[in-house]
């Protein structure tokens, strides 16, 4: 790899291109988390004007389209994770994946080509392994996992809330008796459940691990032996299920930026509607949580 | 380009996850953390990772508990307690005495700190608490 082939500016493919953008918006959106440091010495405008300028010097300077850039980013992500890596959520690291998978990918002759197969590769390998981990855990298979988050978590007991069998105040109360065992030492606490409650439990359980185990078998076979619009349609399919409950934004971006760089030319605009939907739902889950 | 670089990202992907697989099975880390994809696999996650103080009299026995609020922690205490990340904390609880109150403070010659999880039992809606880690130390 010579430091010409790095500087090089890979040629201009619209599939590359959308890809490498949504990933520089998701870039943007990960470098919120020092921004928003900055924020605590900085005026904001300056904070706000600086990244935006950085932003669209990149673009100008073509840099989506050279290995050097994202080989770089690519480094720094990980020489960042190095020592925090265990209190890292699993989509900070998919994204230096990616962006590692970029800077290789526009090495290629055929950049786009490379970068659809870096795709279907890395998200195969991630829901194998998402749907591998719940197959072997028995607190997911006996139901007792997601049983327990449409008890407490927020974003889930909005759906137990929506079945009338738990009350808004009974929810909070569960919420409660669970910070008052970590805060206070107790042995243990009950929760107010319902039998409806370990019924949804178990169909958001078989319902998760069926779309995720298929999206990893989907992801792994051979291109050809799947048609791309099954790939898409279940890709998007759980795109648009998992951000309507759990939205993590950062997350949501990144699956669009590496669904839309494997993606029929076709089902582009199909992946900016759900990078549409997903920034909604962040938006609007964010809005409902600070109410 | 060699074939190699071609499967560089998911060779990273594959080792970091079995680095986080051993740690996770071997070494107490919560499954939500780590690139290893196993969020939402158990009720192991991050808020449910709490530490408590146990303040033992000179035979052993528990005088006192108390429970520190997660906020005044480090993550990656929690998150991965091994003993040595442990050690600081037990050692600033150890001259507390675990926060006891004072008739029972004298008393104290010996502080347990644990990382305690939460695991949840669906016949009955219950939650319990569930050892993850913990280190002893004598008071000053």
């Amino acid at each position: 790899m010579t430091a010409a082939a790095l500087l090089r500016e890979a040629p201009r493919q619209p599939a590359f291109e959308r890809a490498a953008l949504v990933t520089l918006f998701t870039v943007f959106l990960y470098a919120d988390r020092w921004t928003s440091r900055l924020a605590d010495v900085l005026p904001l405008p300056v904070v706000i004007g600086g990244t935006l300028a950085v932003i669209a010097a990149a673009i100008a300077f073509r840099c989506q389209r050279r290995p050097a850039f994202w080989l770089a980013l690519a480094g720094a992500m990980f020489a960042a994770l190095l020592g925090t890596w265990w209190t890292t959520d699993d989509h900070v690291f998919l994204i230096a994946y990616w962006v590692l998978a970029l800077g290789l990918a526009a090495l290629e002759e055929d950049p786009a080509a490379a970068l659809a197969r870096h795709a279907r590769l890395l998200l195969g390998l991630v829901f194998l392994f998402a749907a591998l981990w719940k197959l072997l855990s028995w607190s997911y298979v006996s139901g007792g996992m997601f049983h327990y988050q449409l008890l407490v978590d927020p974003r889930f007991a909005r759906l137990t809330q929506l079945t009338g069998a738990v009350s808004a105040a009974d929810l909070a109360a569960n919420f409660a008796h669970v910070d008052a065992l970590r805060r206070e030492a107790l042995p243990g606490a009950t929760l107010t459940s319902a039998p409806i409650v370990g019924t949804l439990a178990a169909i958001l359980t078989w319902a998760t691990l069926a779309i995720e185990g298929s999206l990893a078998a989907l992801f792994l076979l051979p291109e050809r032996t799947v048609p791309a619009w099954v790939r898409d349609g279940v890709f998007l399919s759980f795109l648009v299920g998992t951000y309507l409950l759990a939205p993590v934004l950062l997350f949501g971006v990144l699956l669009v930026a590496m669904g839309i760089a494997q993606a029929r030319p076709r089902a582009a605009t199909a992946y900016l509607v759900a990078l549409v939907w997903v920034y909604l739902m962040a938006v609007f889950f964010s809005a409902s949580f600070a109410r | 380009m060699t074939r190699l670089w071609r499967w560089l990202p998911a060779i990273v992907l594959c080792a970091v996850v079995l680095v986080q697989r051993v740690h996770v099975y071997g070494r107490t880390l919560t499954p939500w953390m780590g690139a290893g994809f196993s969020m939402f696999t158990t009720t192991d996650d991050p808020f449910a990772r709490h530490l408590r103080c146990t303040a033992l009299a000179a035979d052993g026995s528990e005088l006192f508990r108390s429970a520190r609020p997660t906020r005044t922690l480090s993550a990656a205490m929690l998150h991965l307690p091994t003993p040595s990340r442990l050690a600081p904390i037990a050692a600033e609880l150890a001259g507390t005495r675990c926060d006891a109150p004072p008739d029972i403070a004298r008393e104290v010659r010996r502080v347990r700190v644990d990382v305690w999880s939460l695991d949840f039992r669906a016949a009955d809606a219950t939650v319990l608490p569930r050892l993850v880690a913990g280190v002893e130390r004598d008071v000053p």
